[in-house]
């Protein structure tokens, strides 16, 4: 097991090469300039000059390259263009609302998505298992932002029961923070919930089919006890995958949802970065984002072994 | 145009059009005018808003003004609340003409001279300016007394610290360096601009605040040297608020400074005058989503919301709480030609395309509904004493028949005509598609660039990657600063025949307004037969706050007066 996690580890090494190349790449190979955004639109072409010498933005694309990439394997991203901190600092002072706008999403997304898809699964062509399909794929088919600003609509604007956006941190208050937190939360959770429902009603049909679940009714075991012990223990396995790579998706959509409700995450750095042309905190940050993307499906690969005996990892 | 807000019934509308006639005429005074509008369920700010509309502009900018809140009679306390579009790089005013730094940083830098409520250059922290018959020395005595947010006090040294830094870095600051031969320190309050030549325009350039001449402690300046200051507590002026904490795209709150002094008791003066600094504290929130800036503003979250769309107008005006304001025309929408590209080098292809435009369709599909938008061939606003029409009769040309004998003139052979635009205004976006149209209409060839705003200004500034590109141009108080007109051959596009150089250079020497409003207006007339850029037309902008605000006065051209504010309840 260490060996395996271990041997993971090690091939961290050439994914991280392969996503700093590519988003080097793609950074600076979008057009633009950030010299320009700083300046302003008045700005004389003298200025800008001026500003990107400073920026060493007029240095050679591979020079660029090779000293982002040496000082990015010292775990330096460099220093922000436009904040005029360095990159981690940055990053970091915005690791905070990201991680628990995710860490609530995905508590909603399982809190709706495993007891729907069970329901739905248990109760199998009800008119129950009908509204929570239609509630499931209308979950996935609305965008996010769009779920935010109706939110924000009904519970801040006509309600007045939360506040239309922005962020309390946990430690200026527990009850504040849940306030702020609980629109983009819901909105993120309850999208992403929709496939977590379908996939476990789905993977629960099948497992209420097998032979010892028939035995289990068989010897007249209460149906509490053999839908949450016998068929759910092992219907979770395929939506464990599913929560892993929701928390991909979710990182992502926490984008779209701290831009809609002005929560000052890693996401909404990245629009805004992408928007100033700050090349080193865009860079910074996907790699942070990707790091922590392989990281996750590390952890869930690890997880499938306690939750399935059958499953042995890496020729263990 | 007369641009009545809609629902008005015709009833409503003549009576209160009457009731305005008896306001102009002096017969009603502003207090039997605002119950009279009150019986006729009109607030105040819709009144004034129509007084804005019906008269005549300067007549209506003083009574609009006179119709305002007492100044003076404000309520001090609690925290005014700001969303914004974003969050400006840094708060070195020295460094950038962006207007969002101009904008929070009025609260809390001043400079030598700003302006008064018609736009003309007063002193800010100058207690007395006096110039040499020769009109080479400015000699400028210092406010005493006044007092650095660090507790420093303000110092001659300090002032020229300031204003050679802002010499050596702003545009403006270096043209009028170049004219400088000595700025001296006369004594520990007094400084003297000494000229090499008369420099018309020195204290309309001292005034102006993008990338404005702030005063700073030399200290700070010395430390931070030409490079953008960056750090927060290097924010420091002699305004009346100061910056206290700067989450970066969280909040920015300044406070109250309580050693602060007016450069007089007696009100204030446009930008100066008094400053009441009503609010304990200001915060400036970055809120980059309109929907969520509309939503905060009516769930009470803030009390004021920038860079709203118009289109917000139809949702907003009626919310209980919320005023939504349409304020005088401020803003103009502009295409440049490029002179440098062998296609717009062309006089007569340039021509083909001022021909071919009808501008009403391109601004109702950049600006929206009518109570937005005017035509107006001046290249400065009406509020302003510099509004003319020279050259009219080449604007808003809308002759097809004109355009293409004017393209069979230039020999043009179907080269595609290469337009940058931006989604990300979506006023340009609206704006270029409808000119594709027409253009397309006279039979030129368009290949429409959409890329978003940094991609435009990085090609824009290439002389070989475009054609056209169109943007908009803010309120500016003097004919000088006009980015085309000031900067006029180094600005996008290169407008660089010879006469119309000498008469920029003219513009920017020349000090009495008589001598250069002539000047100015053969510059307009040669925008419009030499055409460098083409004029669209002017729009307006509506100011949405919450009702708990008073102190409004009308003047925001340059920014809203945050300090004069105060919030009732």
């Amino acid at each position: 097991m260490t060996a395996y996690i271990l041997r993971r580890l090690v091939l961290l090494v050439p994914v991280m090469i392969v996503v700093g190349v590519v988003v080097f790449a793609l950074v600076h190979l979008t057009p633009g300039d950030p010299a320009a955004v700083i300046l302003g639109d008045r700005a004389t072409a003298e200025d800008i000059q001026r500003l990107r010498e400073q920026l060493g933005l007029n240095d050679p694309l591979p020079v660029q390259f090779a000293r982002w990439f040496g000082d990015m394997l010292r775990l330096d991203f460099g220093e922000s263009i436009f904040l005029g901190e360095p990159v981690t600092r940055a990053l970091l002072d915005r690791v905070q609302p990201t991680a628990l706008l995710t860490l609530y999403a995905l508590l909603i997304q399982i809190a709706i998505g495993v007891p729907a898809g069970v329901l739905a699964a248990v109760r199998h062509n009800s008119p129950l298992d009908r509204v929570f399909t239609v509630m499931a794929i209308s979950g996935s088919a609305i965008p996010t932002f769009f779920l935010g600003i109706v939110l924000i609509l009904i519970f801040a604007v006509r309600l007045r029961w939360l506040p239309s956006g922005g962020y309390a941190p946990p430690g200026e208050g527990l009850g504040a923070h849940l306030q702020s937190m609980v629109l983009p939360a819901f909105a993120l959770g309850f999208s992403a919930a929709g496939l977590l429902a379908r996939m476990v009603r789905s993977s629960m049909l099948d497992v209420l089919r097998e032979d010892y679940v028939r035995t289990a009714w068989a010897k007249g075991l209460p149906e509490r006890l053999i839908i949450v012990r016998h068929a759910l223990r092992n219907a979770l396995i395929p939506a464990l995958t599913i929560i892993g790579i929701s928390v991909g998706a979710l990182l992502g959509g926490a984008v779209v949802t701290e831009t809609v409700f002005t929560i000052p995450g890693m996401g909404r750095l990245v629009v805004q970065s992408i928007a100033r042309r700050d090349y080193p905190v865009i860079q910074g940050a996907i790699v942070a984002i990707a790091l922590t993307y392989v990281l996750v499906n590390l952890v869930v690969d690890v997880l499938y072994v306690y939750i399935d005996p059958r499953v042995r990892l890496g020729g263990e | 145009m007369t641009r009545l807000a809609g629902r008005q019934t015709s009833l409503l509308r003549r009576q209160v059009d009457a009731a305005i006639r008896e306001w102009e005429r002096g017969t009603l005074d502003r207090r039997s005018l605002l119950r009279r509008a009150a019986l006729l369920g009109m607030s105040a700010p819709a009144l004034a808003m129509l007084l804005g509309r019906a008269s005549t502009p300067l007549a209506s900018a003083s009574a609009l003004r006179a119709l305002q809140d007492d100044p003076a009679a404000g309520t001090p306390g609690g925290t005014l609340r700001v969303a914004t579009i974003g969050e400006p790089p840094h708060l070195d005013e020295h460094q950038s003409t962006a207007e969002i730094i101009a904008v929070i940083g009025y609260c809390a830098y001043e400079g030598l001279f700003t302006y008064d409520a018609d736009y003309q250059p007063i002193p800010e922290l100058v207690a007395e300016h006096t110039v040499s018959d020769d009109g080479l020395t400015h000699t400028m005595a210092l406010r005493q007394g006044v007092m650095f947010h660090n507790g420093e006090p303000m110092t001659a040294a300090d002032v020229i610290a300031s204003v050679e830094r802002w010499g050596r870095i702003s545009g403006v600051g270096q043209r009028l360096m170049e004219k400088t031969s000595e700025l001296a320190q006369v004594d520990d309050s007094t400084i003297e601009f000494r000229l090499s030549e008369p420099y018309g325009t020195i204290l309309i350039a001292l005034a102006h605040n993008t990338q404005a001449c702030t005063i700073h402690p030399k200290s700070i300046l010395d430390a931070a040297g030409d490079d953008p200051m960056t750090n927060a507590d290097q924010y420091v002026g002699t305004g009346p608020y100061r910056l206290v904490e700067w989450q970066r795209d969280a909040a920015m709150r300044f406070e109250r400074f309580d050693e602060y002094q007016s450069s007089s008791e007696d009100g204030p003066l446009g930008y100066g005058g008094t400053k009441y600094a009503y609010a304990d504290a200001i915060e400036f929130i970055p809120v980059p989503d309109e929907a969520a800036r509309v939503a905060g503003l009516q769930a009470g979250d803030y009390q004021l919301a920038l860079d709203i769309g118009n289109d917000q107008y139809a949702v907003l005006a009626d919310f209980p709480g919320v005023v939504a304001e349409i304020l005088t025309p401020t803003n103009w929408d502009v295409f440049f030609l490029n002179w440098e590209s062998p296609m717009m080098g062309n006089l007569a292809m340039r021509q083909a395309v001022q021909a071919a435009f009808d501008h009403l369709p391109m601004l109702q599909s950049g600006r929206g509904g009518d109570e937005f938008i005017r035509l107006d061939p001046g290249l400065m606003m009406q509020q302003t004493p510099w509004w003319s029409e020279a050259g009219a009769e080449r604007y808003n040309v809308n002759d097809p028949e004109l355009a293409r004998a004017k393209l069979e003139e230039a020999g043009y052979d179907g080269e595609p005509l290469r337009f940058l635009t931006t989604q990300e205004y979506s006023y340009m976006y609206g704006e270029a598609i409808v000119a594709q149209q027409q253009l397309e209409a006279v039979g030129i060839t368009v290949d429409l660039q959409v890329v978003d705003w940094a991609t435009v200004l990085e090609r824009r500034a290439i002389p070989e990657e475009w054609d056209m590109f169109g943007t908009g141009h803010g309120f500016v108080p003097d004919p000088s600063q006009i980015s085309y007109v000031g900067q006029m051959n180094q600005y996008p596009g290169w407008w660089s025949s010879e006469s119309s150089l000498a008469l920029a250079a003219e513009l920017l020497a020349e000090s009495e307004f008589e001598t250069r409003m002539p000047i100015f207006e053969q510059i307009q007339e040669a925008h419009y037969t030499e055409i460098p850029a083409i004029k669209i037309g002017d729009s307006s902008n509506v100011s949405f706050r919450s009702e708990a605000i008073g102190g409004w006065d009308g003047q925001f051209e340059r920014g809203v007066k945050f300090w004069n504010l105060w919030l009732n309840e």
